[in-house]
This record gives structure tokens, sequence and C-alpha cells, in this order.
């Protein structure tokens, strides 16, 4: 680490250059903007105006010097005067304002936040809470309900037997679709979403099936996830059909899809029906691990399971190490994100499928669609049941600057075939016509039966269409509504809080209008 | 402010060991194992409460240098080591901000080193005494 006074000298250094040389205009106050001609950003960072070392202006200079050289589709943001400007605000801007093919704003993945949030580990799976998984239904014209999706084993909603289809009543005396004042919204948010343990709330539940509510009072705690759950095997009369559900790509799901693909190998499966309907990605070597566990080791030798593509300023080198740029490979062998659950180098276990059944919804987003990218790159046949899914290609390197982090996209991950496109994401669909229509039926999530019941509606489509080539009638016409498609257990840290109306459709948090 | 980019700097290398976007030739390779520095014996907590979480935590956290660090309220009954992973925060719609994330998963280790308890980044073999927590050697 510097010491204190090569701390307060070397910005003041670095400020200095910059005043003599910064955007071709400036002058002896400092760096100013000039149309057009951008500053080495490396030139302007940690010149801040919170502690005097540089001013908002240098901090808008910098992102806008770091976008116009990192950011994937630099050449579509508009060069404006920063002048204006709350540092945010300007950083908002330093976006495309192209649409996709079916006209939603291409960039819908443009953050920033605290670095002292950003900066916060949790052990491998933990968060706040009582381990119930929640779908919130709410907007102009909906009456505001509150569904659990999934409840994590070993946890306060499993142990008062809270679990898929139940229906949240009210929320510590307040009755969640009707309340209309913030009082009340706040109550709502605070209970549904603790922000640190041992918090006390008392829930009016009502069963899936059940004629009476009941009242239960959970504690929250620090809830450790199970991401791999629900792993079955089903003898069907065309052959063994396997099943898992799949929660999110973190350090222990590594053991739990070891284990599953064990079983699954051991049972000698026909098939494989993957519940990513929850899953909104994580690790990318962990799908390109569970891509491997899929195809086995013939179809993925030698192939690309991803490989990123930066800016065209960027062809060949990585913008944030300058590194060469190498493919991602279908990685056979255990990583050990966790070592204290797996040990690395082990081979993992194969079902050398040609054929993959994947459950989606809107839910479904990063990792997961890299592993249908993936797979389809190999020409692995990937059917998708259920909705379409959140079309998320991109990825960024967060970067601080001035006690902020920022979220801007700088690759795109593309498959062996060089396809990264699904920027609307897949759709499921009996007739593909479009790269990103994948071979399939379209289902609801059906929240009236449990995870991995046969009569559950995505995993039921998805054994008919096995058995039959096509989309039962029941499930052919549902649409998984944006609404309907479930997420997970909010943020309970920092509120990433979106106030556009179509996300307040959709979104996760109790709103005031009902 | 510029320790702060510095220490970020750092810790993306000791979180990827790859950086974001470089693909290494064998992503197993940084932050497991053990450090050849780390010479202590593994151990468990004989007391887990909330004093003995709160002095792993601040430790872990000054260790990784970040802010804030949440560990279950087992954590290193079972197992000595541990993995942590940044704070899952996520988008307006509740899905991951990093659903594409290339950071390696930090490991730290509760060792018995001396008479005493500390707890080891494995990755570099850094360690942090800790003073207040009681803790055996497997």
């Amino acid at each position: 680490m510097l010491s204190t006074p090569t701390k307060t000298i070397f910005p003041l250094l670095l400020f200095a250059s910059v005043g003599l040389t910064a955007c071709g205009g400036s002058d002896s106050s400092g760096p100013s903007w000039v149309k057009g001609e951008f500053t080495d950003h490396a030139e302007l960072a940690d010149q801040c105006a919170s502690d005097g070392s540089g001013s908002a202006l240098t901090e808008k200079l910098w992102m806008r010097s770091y976008s116009d050289d990192t950011y994937l589709w630099y050449s579509e943001i508009f060069d404006r005067d920063p002048g204006p400007y709350e540092v945010i605000e300007y950083f908002e801007l330093l976006k495309t304002t192209a649409l996709t093919p079916s006209g939603a704003p291409k960039d819908q993945f443009h953050f920033s936040m605290s670095t002292e949030e950003w900066d916060q580990l949790s052990q491998s799976g933990a968060s706040y809470g009582y381990g119930m998984n929640i779908t919130i239904a709410q907007g102009q014209g909906i009456t505001r309900t509150v569904t659990i999706t999934f409840s994590e084993p070993d946890s306060p909603a499993a142990d008062a037997d809270i679990a898929r289809g139940a229906r949240l009543i009210s929320i510590d005396g307040v009755n969640i679709a009707n309340a209309n004042d913030q009082g009340s919204i706040d109550i709502l948010n605070a209970g549904l979403f603790p922000s640190k343990a041992g918090k006390q709330t008392e829930f009016v539940v009502r069963d899936l099936g059940a004629v009476a509510d009941r009242t239960v009072t959970l504690t929250a705690t620090t809830v450790v996830a199970t991401p791999v759950q629900n792993t079955q095997v089903l003898d069907t009369d065309s052959g063994r059909v396997g099943y898992l559900q799949f929660n999110s790509f973190n350090s222990p799901a590594e053991r739990g899809l070891f284990d599953a693909f064990t079983e699954l190998s051991d049972a000698q499966v026909d098939d494989l029906v993957i519940d990513l309907r929850y899953n909104g990605g994580g690790l990318v070597w962990l799908s390109s691990q569970l891509a491997y566990m899929i195809a086995g080791p013939e179809a993925t030798e030698d192939k690309t399971y991803e490989r990123m593509s930066f800016n065209d300023k960027y062809p060949t080198t990585n913008p944030l190490t300058g590194k060469m740029l190498s493919p991602t490979p279908f990685w056979p062998t255990t990583i050990g994100f966790a070592p204290e659950m797996l040990v690395k180098g082990l081979d993992l276990p194969t079902l050398s499928l040609e054929r993959v059944f994947i459950l989606t919804t809107a839910g479904t987003c990063s990792a997961s669609e890299a592993l249908i990218n993936g797979l389809r790159g190999i020409d692995v046949e990937v059917i998708l049941i259920g909705g379409t899914t959140c079309g998320k290609p991109y990825g960024y390197n967060p970067t601080p600057n001035c006690d902020t982090t920022y979220f801007t996209i700088q690759f795109e991950g593309m498959n062996h075939k060089g396809f990264g496109a699904y920027s609307d994401g897949f759709a499921p669909s009996p007739n593909p016509m479009l790269p990103t229509d994948v071979q399939g039926c379209r289902a609801g999530d059906d929240l009236g039966h449990a995870l991995g019941d046969v009569n559950e509606g995505m995993f039921s489509a998805a054994l008919a269409y096995r058995q039959t080539g096509t989309c039962p009638l029941a499930v052919s016409g549902k649409v998984a509504s944006p609404a309907a498609a479930a997420v997970p257990f909010v943020d309970e840290g920092f509120m990433l809080e979106d106030t556009r109306p179509q996300s307040q459709a959709r979104g996760n948090r109790i709103l005031t209008r009902p | 402010m510029l320790k702060r980019w510095l220490c970020t700097a750092t810790l993306w290398v000791c979180l990827a060991g790859c950086g974001i976007g470089n693909v290494p030739a064998d992503p197993a390779s940084p932050g497991n194992g053990r450090s050849v520095s780390a010479q202590g014996q593994p151990a468990l907590l004989l007391t887990p409460d909330a004093t003995a979480y709160a002095e792993l935590s601040e430790a872990i956290a000054r260790l990784m240098e970040m802010n804030q660090v949440m560990l279950a309220e087992d954590a290193f009954t079972e197992t000595s080591v541990l993995t942590l992973e940044r704070k899952a925060h996520t988008d307006p719609q509740g899905r991951p901000l990093m659903g594409r994330s290339l950071e390696k998963p930090v490991t730290v280790e509760l060792q018995r080193l001396a008479g005493e308890c500390v707890i080891v980044h494995l990755a570099t073999g850094q360690r942090i005494a800790l003073p207040s927590v009681r803790c055996q050697a497997r």
C-alpha cells in the first residue's frame, strides 16, 4: 500500500498532468470537454470532488473516456457536454439508445452503486431472510399478490411448512392486496426483505389448496441456499428421464451438480430436463462445466464454450487486462470453487446427451443463457419449455472511481459458431423462425404444483413434448408473462430500484400503487 | 482514492486470479489449495457465538480489503475452510447483477497456529490473528 504522503501527492501530479494535456482543449484550470476528443481514462481516474483531488467534471470526463474506450457500443454514445449533468445522471447517458429487433432498449444493464456497498463479501450462497423465494404480481389493474415459488431446505420458511404456491395475505398486520399508503408499503417491504438476522415478522399465509389462513412468525436468519435441488429419475415407456432444479451458478453448486450428474449418470438416463426457471446466472466457468456434463467429452473436444467479444478497439486483447483473448472451453474437471465441498481436478460425470430439455422464464439469465447458447454452438439439441429468457449475452468488469462502482457493458459472449445476438432472449417456439427461436413449447410457471412434480405445467409439457414431439394443447397457448415469471429473492441490501413503468409491473419490490 | 483503486485492483487479482475476460490455463489454480506460507493446523470454532463471528467477519474483511463480510451462523463449525463470494446484488428485476461472472471465489481457513486462532487467505497465505476466538485443531 502507498503511504499517506504518496497517496496525496500522486493524484495531484496526475491532475497537473491532465491539466496540461487533457482533451486537447484544456487550460490551467484543468481538463475540459471537447467534442470527439478523449483523454486516456487512466489519466482522469481517482480525481474526485469529494476529497478535493478533482471535481465532478473530472469524474464525468473519466467515465466518458472509460466508456469510449471499453463500452461495447461506444460508437453509439452521443458525446454531450457533461457540464449540465450530475455525475450519476451523466453516467446514465453514456450508453446506446439503440433498440433490439423487438423494440426493447439494447442496453438494459447499465448500473452504478456505491463502492462501499459493492465491496461486500458473503459466505457463498448466504443471504438474510427466511428462505422463501417469492414472486410478486402488481401493477395497474392487477391485484397485488405475493406467492411462494420455493423454499430453501432447512430454512425458517421450510420449518414453518411454507411451500410453493402458498400466498402471503398480510405482513405484520398490513394486508398485501389493499395496502395503499407509504407507511403500509414500508412495513410490507421491511417484512419481505429483512436487512439483518433476528428480525421477527408475522405472516398470514394461505397454503396451496387450503380454505383457511394461518398465522406464522418467522425470524430472519442467514440462510445458505441449496442451488441444486429435486434431482430425480423417472422411468417412462420411452426411457429414463432425469430432472434437476438448478437455481444459481454459485460455488456450492459445483458440488451439487457433481452429485446430481453422478446420480443421473449411474441411472443411465436417456434424457434430461434441467429446470433453470429461477436461475439468473453466476459463474461462467461453472456453466461451461455443466455444458460438459450434459454433452460429454466427444461432443465438446476442441470446441469453444464461449468466446468474449469486446468492442472493435480490442479485437484480440482484453482491454481490462491487456492480455490476449482466449476462448472458454467446455471444462471437463472439477475446479474446486468451494474446496471444502469439492476438491479440484476430478473428472466430471457426463451424460453425453444429444439433446436436453431446459425449463425457462424471464428469470433465466446470463450464465443460464450461455449454457443454452454454448450447447447450441456444438449442435446439442436444446428444447426450451416455458417463457422467453431475459436476453443478457453481455458482461462487464465493475469498475470503481471516486467511491462509486460502475457497470457498463463491455463484452458479448459468443458460442462456437460465433453466435451471441440474443439480446431479446431465447424464445421457445414450436415453429422456430428467428435465430433466437428455440424448438419447444411456451408454458407458464405453474405455481399450483411443486417443482419436479410431473404434473407441474412446464415439466409436464417437457415430458409430453418428449413423448409426442408436439406441444400439449393445454400449454401451447400459454405465455409466461413477465408478471408471472418468478424472480429470485430481492437484493436485501442496496436497492437498485427501477422506477420505469415496465419494471414496476414486474419488479420484485412492493410498490405503492396497487 | 488511489488506495481504493489499488486495493480494488489487487482484489480483482486475488479474486479472479486472471482478471475478467482472461481465461487462465487452469481456472482451478488461484485461491485453491494451501499456500506454502500457511503452516497452522486447520481448526474449528469452540465457541461459535456472536462475538466470535463478529471478530471473524471483521478479520476477513480486513484480509480481503472489503467493507463487510456475511457469515452463516454455523460457519467454521463443520469445516475449517470457507468460500466467500461477492454479495449477490440484483437488478430491479431481481436478477443477479453479475450473472456472467469470471470472479474466482475466495477461500479462507481457520487455523490454530502457535497457540492462537488465525484466519488465513489460502491464495496468498496472509493471515490475521483472532485474539477473542476460541478454536481447536481438527
